[in-house]
């Protein structure tokens, strides 16, 4: 049971890159919901996460489009 | 039940936990403010580096295995990202006892705690899609 769940742990770490990756396209978000750096900090990190991943999902499919 | 603004927010998790003595407890755990993603990928790079856990080993060993294999910051920043989400489920808990908590079942809640933070808004309300009725 513990093993299943830190393996799984194990199968979503991710590189400093990645937390990068994230800082930058919260900054972003910011700009879009026009927040400051202190209330983003507040919000809870799945709301902010899935924004997020919306968001580069969006872009990726402006660059499929643009290609 | 809830009405239909709170089916749609962001749901804590139902932890239960049953101690030596048969006692079970159910808790909510709320998830983290965005501040903490920090501390969130230092953990999770932290448990990257375990080795593989035997299998065949029982749960306490495999306990022991997983201690072993985590370095000091790692096991510290899992604690403090433990006891946060304690601390902002349970504001109103004396601290002391909840650092004590934190310190005794941080292996079982860690990955409770990724879990929680990590699901997006679309997956939270598919996987649960109501409000837990249960008394903190």
């Amino acid at each position: 049971m513990i093993k299943e769940k830190f393996q799984k742990l194990k199968g979503k770490a991710s590189s400093q890159n990645d937390a990068a990756k994230v800082q930058h396209l919260a900054f972003i978000l910011c700009e879009t919901f026009g927040w400051d750096y202190y209330t983003l900090q507040k919000q809870p990190l799945p709301f902010v996460l899935s924004m997020i991943d919306e968001l580069y999902k969006k872009s990726e499919k402006e660059k499929k489009m643009s290609k | 039940m809830g009405n239909k603004f709170e089916r749609h927010l962001i749901q804590p998790k139902q932890v239960e936990l049953v101690n030596e003595m048969g006692e079970k407890d159910v808790f909510l755990l709320e998830p983290l403010p965005f501040s903490h993603l920090g501390d969130m990928f230092d953990s999770l790079k932290g448990i990257s580096k375990l080795a593989d856990i035997d299998e065949n080993a029982s749960e306490k060993e495999q306990t022991k295995q997983i201690l072993e294999g985590l370095d000091k910051p790692t096991v510290d920043v899992v604690k403090k990202l433990v006891l946060s989400t304690l601390i902002a489920s349970y504001p109103d808990e004396d601290k002391v006892i909840l650092e004590k908590f934190a310190g005794q079942h941080f292996m079982e809640l860690f990955p409770i705690v990724i879990e929680i933070n990590t699901k997006t808004m679309a997956g939270n309300a598919n996987d649960q899609g109501k409000v837990p009725e249960v008394k903190r």
